[in-house]
């Protein structure tokens, strides 16, 4: 652990310094006006999350996210992975549910009074990784640029066979690449997230399938606990979460 | 002689003559009489070596624990498997494996686990569900993009 952090500290400090390209942030501000016009959509994301085992090694785990938004006032998210229990998160602009099957447990939180307001609560109070945030953060008029400190205009390239602009972004501890998918349509096709604050630099990443008409029940943005389903808490985040785990190690030797 | 005077009638018959044929002995055969000495020498040596023997089992509890360190790492081998093969596997970042290790000796409160150990009964208290593995109490909760279970106090 303490090898660890302290090879950590380097790469955090090598801090990008370049300034953000204006034809960088000219596309993410195309794509977050865009998704604002949208009243209703639905997503299928691919995905891949790298985990980094105590002894070092990185492990590539797959998932999907399926997403169903209406505008400010309905989420409905089924997040699947590989390497744990399905997820399934309801949002009705009043309650934030998740619900996880596989332990019969669901915890919600009252939501404040927008989606974008939600959203920042669980992504500062909770411990909590919300699903496709990013995308629903700008489609909720959220700020995508806010800690950016360094961005480019990559190129074009390529994501499942659509033509899109590739960029790249740093900030404090992460770079993120994002591919907007070129022409009337600039929606985000693929998102890719490095963590700069371990070693190994693991890796996040998102290929999105839009469906921009999709059929809508209002009663699945609600969650009603099922006979013998339990209520927990939800985690609060904690600053150093890390630094209490090794004093625990202490303790027991 | 005390001790014969005090004994009841129906004992003294019988422990009457055998005080009687010790005494006898050790009086008759003053020869024997220091071999029970160097008996009690004997004993005395069969006692250094008992604490030998203590020794020894202190030694083999050292060894113990450090088996118990080898264990925490054989744990987090058998949740790597658990990754490929089984849903329940988690296979969070370091910090869950070293925070697993240490509840598995000293279940400390605050501390986070991945998996209840077996034979835990459901509780509630403050409307929320808490599990009592034993006298230990964790509190399940969402974590991340997970159910984790935090120990804590009884509720």
């Amino acid at each position: 652990m303490a090898q660890q952090a302290a090879k950590v500290m380097p790469a955090t400090a090598v801090t990008k310094a370049a300034p953000i390209d204006p034809a960088a942030v000219a596309a993410i501000n195309r794509m977050g006006d865009y998704l604002k016009t949208l009243k209703s959509f639905s997503i299928h994301a691919d995905t891949t999350t790298d985990e980094v085992l105590p002894s070092g090694p990185k492990l590539q785990f797959g998932g999907t996210i399926d997403l169903t938004y209406r505008d400010q006032d309905g989420v409905h998210i089924v997040s699947r992975r590989d390497d744990r229990d399905d997820s399934r998160f309801f949002y009705n602009g009043k309650l934030l549910t998740v619900w996880v099957e596989a332990k019969k447990a669901y915890a919600g939180i009252v939501a404040p009074a927008t989606l974008g307001s939600t959203l920042e609560l669980v992504k500062d109070k909770y411990d909590v990784s919300f699903p496709l945030g990013g995308v629903l953060t700008m489609a909720a008029r959220g700020e995508m640029l806010k800690d950016v400190k360094a961005g480019v205009m990559i190129g074009s390239g390529r994501v499942a066979g659509v033509d899109c602009d590739h960029l790249g972004f740093h900030q404090d501890g992460v770079d993120w690449q994002i591919w907007i998918e070129k022409g009337e349509r600039p929606l985000p096709r693929k998102i890719l997230i490095t963590t700069l604050t371990q070693v190994s630099q693991p890796q996040h990443s998102e290929i999105l399938t839009w469906d921009l008409s999709p059929k809508i029940d209002p009663a699945m943005f609600t969650f009603v606990p099922p006979e013998g389903a339990i209520r927990i808490a939800i985690a609060e985040r904690k600053t150093v979460p890390q630094a209490k785990a090794t004093t625990g190690t202490k303790e027991s030797k | 002689m005390t001790t014969q005077t005090a004994l009841v009638p129906s004992i003294r018959r019988i422990a009457l003559p055998l005080l009687g044929m010790a005494v006898m002995c050790v009086a008759a055969d003053p020869v024997l009489a220091a071999n029970v000495n160097r008996n009690v020498n004997v004993n005395q040596n069969t006692n250094v070596n008992r604490n030998v023997n203590v020794n020894q089992n202190t030694n083999v509890n050292r060894n113990v624990n450090v088996n118990q360190s080898t264990n925490v790492n054989v744990n987090r081998n058998v949740n790597v498997s658990g990754g490929y093969y089984g849903p329940n596997y988690n296979s969070g970042p370091s910090v869950a494996g070293v925070v697993a290790a240490t509840v598995v000796t000293a279940a400390v409160v605050g501390s986070v686990v991945r998996s209840l150990p077996p034979s835990c009964t459901t509780v509630y208290a403050n409307g929320l569900a808490y599990q009592n593995c034993g006298g230990t109490y964790y509190q399940p909760q969402y974590q991340g993009s997970n159910v984790t279970y935090i120990v804590v106090n009884q509720p």
